[in-house]
């Protein structure tokens, strides 16, 4: 069995007196430590996908199961410990907490999960060297660079070892040079931790770093393809 | 997970409207507290007045019936003598009976030789009033000499009426209980201020020998007694109204509260009045609450989203959003008690006085400290702070995670 597993997933949304289908029937298998890019035009349900792999929202119809759990028997607690344990977060907008520093923002989701502030301090200062932020663990989300706060999100997202990190448009708001550098680190963790990556994107240029992408259009899967990265193209930017 | 620097990180990000709203909490919290000392430092005075103004003691037994019945008839409600006796030998084996001292009510008609007004007055022991009123108000005393068995207090605006000076004479003409016309001469030896205006044109007071004189009985018609301690009133009353039926006199005990009428029409006033500003001050304070963690939570909804991803639970928003609340409340209320302590000290030391309605002189305006009161007041107002705040996190909580990634 797949680590995420969809079937026939549509999902759809009321604006006014209209429906908006912004799935329709997407049947999709991810397996432990995929680096996929969900890309597509605006509108064409990247952000719907994530979300429901991400488990923050519930499928109209059709089937989703997480590590073999079935999605829609969680209740609200059961789908909030399960985002924290085994699913990161990396936000358009960075969505750091503007009143915790980046070594806070990163600690959230261990004392989220009750840890020890010890520990989760070290682990968080770690997790901050490793995304190469070292030096500003103690500086508020406003007194850093956009590159900075997302490297942050980052560390945040990496910071529980989940099992699956879903990343929604996480370039958007960068330059393009900061969002190779961001691809790049989110690769070399990839392959150094096993972790799942599951990011959307509707800039092509960035589909060239991964393994896996995934077009979609008008709510429906076109095509996915399984790309074979050399090592070359990843250290161009490290 | 640490709420509470959480909770204040989040208040000092706006600080201008948090500090509206501490500062609404913390006017609130001082203006329902000076008022509440100042209704205390008021009961207090009323206190003292009725117990050793009015030397009403903290007790008064009479025969169950005199303030009915022995309006018609009161030779038959009033003790003996020797009733006298065992009864206040009775009450005396009481331990926490410090005093009983033996009254008698007179009214009449008293006269200066050429003019001629109503009185009503009391026969006292000087003695055991003097214990009962120990330091109060001394202006206030309307004090008789023991050595002096015609001497006669009187009260200033009936001495203004009788024309009467200390050391001149008057008569007091009565009916005895027995239906007798009685006449005696009294010496006015003290001009007094009775401190209500109702009593101050018709009181006098005289010796409890001479009260019996002019009635022409040996008994008294009441015994007042002074207890240890005020706040054992309500028990001592339950247990010497036992105890002296147990033995044989049909009696009945009215404390100090129920013979002042004015001390309980004034004390329901300023208990509706409390109670009233009360109301408003609280409802200012939760709306003001209201308004600051609605605006809060509705401009960090995207925020609450993040947090829900990141797997808070919903309890986990209402609990962020309620400790926010909790602190404002605490600390209003924290700077809420130190307005209060400097409001105090500025009104007790400007030394401003009043009159009150029905009283013959001014007061003073002080205000005392009421803990009682404000700790009430300070739970009250930091649960409903927390509830207030637990409203709108609650509707925040439920809202569709996307939907609230999404706000904006």
């Amino acid at each position: 069995m797949a680590f995420i597993e969809m079937q026939a997933v549509t999902k759809q949304y009321r604006l006014g007196e209209a429906t908006i289908h912004a799935l329709r029937g997407v049947d999709l298998q991810i397996e432990p430590g995929e680096f996929i890019a969900v890309w597509g035009p605006s509108g064409s349900g990247k952000t719907s996908l994530l979300n429901l792999i991400g488990l923050i929202d519930r499928p109209t119809s059709g089937r989703i199961t997480f590590e073999g759990r079935d999605v829609l028997s969680l209740n609200d607690n059961e789908s909030a410990e399960l985002r924290n344990r085994k699913v990161g977060f990396i936000f358009q907008t960075f969505n750091l907490i503007p009143v915790l520093n980046a070594f806070e923002n990163v600690m959230l989701p261990l004392q989220l999960q009750g840890l020890e502030t010890r520990q989760a301090s070290e682990k968080a200062m770690e997790r901050l060297e490793e995304v190469g932020l070292g030096q500003q663990a103690f500086a508020r989300p406003d007194q850093m660079s956009g590159g900075q706060r997302q490297r942050v999100a980052i560390a945040r997202a990496l910071i529980a070892s989940p099992a699956v990190i879903i990343a929604d448009e996480p370039t958007a708001n960068l330059d393009s040079d900061t969002s190779n550098r961001i691809i790049s680190l989110m690769r070399e963790l990839n392959d150094k931790e096993g972790v799942t990556f599951i990011f959307s994107t509707h800039d092509p240029r960035l589909l060239s770093y991964v393994k896996r992408s995934i077009k979609l259009e008008d709510g429906r899967m076109k095509m996915g393809e399984k790309h074979e990265l050399s090592e070359a193209r990843v250290s161009q930017h490290p | 997970m640490n709420y509470l620097k959480l909770g204040f990180r989040n208040i000092l990000r706006n600080r201008r409207r948090s500090l509206v709203t501490l500062l609404a909490v913390a006017s609130g919290f001082a203006s329902i507290n000076l008022f509440a000392g100042y209704i205390k430092n008021t009961y207090s005075g009323l206190t003292d007045q009725s117990v050793k103004g009015e030397r009403l003691g903290h007790l008064t037994v009479v025969k169950r019936g005199l303030f009915i019945e022995g309006k018609v008839d009161p030779e038959k409600y009033m003790f003996n003598l020797a009733e006298a006796e065992q009864v206040k030998k009775a009450l005396l084996e009481d331990p926490e009976v410090a005093l009983v001292t033996p009254r008698l009510n007179v009214s009449g008609i008293v006269s200066n030789g050429t003019v001629s007004t109503i009185f009503i007055g009391e026969g006292i022991v000087q003695q055991d009033v003097d214990a009962i009123r120990q330091d109060f108000r001394a202006d206030r005393s309307g004090r008789l000499n023991p050595d002096n068995s015609i001497g006669a207090a009187m009260a200033n605006d009936l001495a203004a009426i009788l024309n009467v000076k200390k050391g001149d004479g008057a008569v007091l003409l009565t009916t005895t209980p027995s239906g007798q016309a009685n006449a005696l001469d009294i010496d006015v030896i003290d001009i007094f201020n009775t401190g209500n205006a109702r009593t101050n044109d018709k009181y006098l007071l005289v010796s409890f020998d001479f009260a019996q004189r002019l009635y022409d009985i040996d008994g008294a018609e009441r015994l007042v007694v002074l207890l240890d301690d005020i706040r054992h009133t309500e028990t001592a009353r339950a247990r010497l109204t036992d105890k002296l039926r147990k033995t044989g006199f049909d009696v009945e005990i009215k404390t100090w509260k129920e013979l002042s009428s004015f001390y309980t029409q004034v004390k329901n006033m300023f208990d509706m009045i409390f109670l009233f500003i009360f109301s408003i001050v609280f409802i200012v304070v939760v709306m003001s609450i209201v308004n600051t963690m609605g605006m809060a939570v509705m401009e960090r909804t995207r925020e609450i989203g993040t947090l829900r991803a990141l797997g808070m639970k919903r309890w986990g928003i209402r609990r962020l959003f309620s400790v926010e609340g909790m602190i404002l409340a605490v600390l209003g209320c924290v700077a809420g008690a130190l307005i209060t302590v400097l409001v105090r000290l500025a009104v007790n030391k400007a030394h401003i006085t009043y009159v009150p309605p029905n009283f013959s002189d001014a007061v003073p305006l002080l205000v005392d400290l009421d803990i009682e009161t404000a700790v009430i007041t300070f739970l009250f107002i930091t649960i409903l702070a927390t509830a207030a705040a637990f409203a709108p996190a609650v509707g925040a909580s439920r809202k569709a995670i996307v939907d609230a990634l999404g706000h904006v």
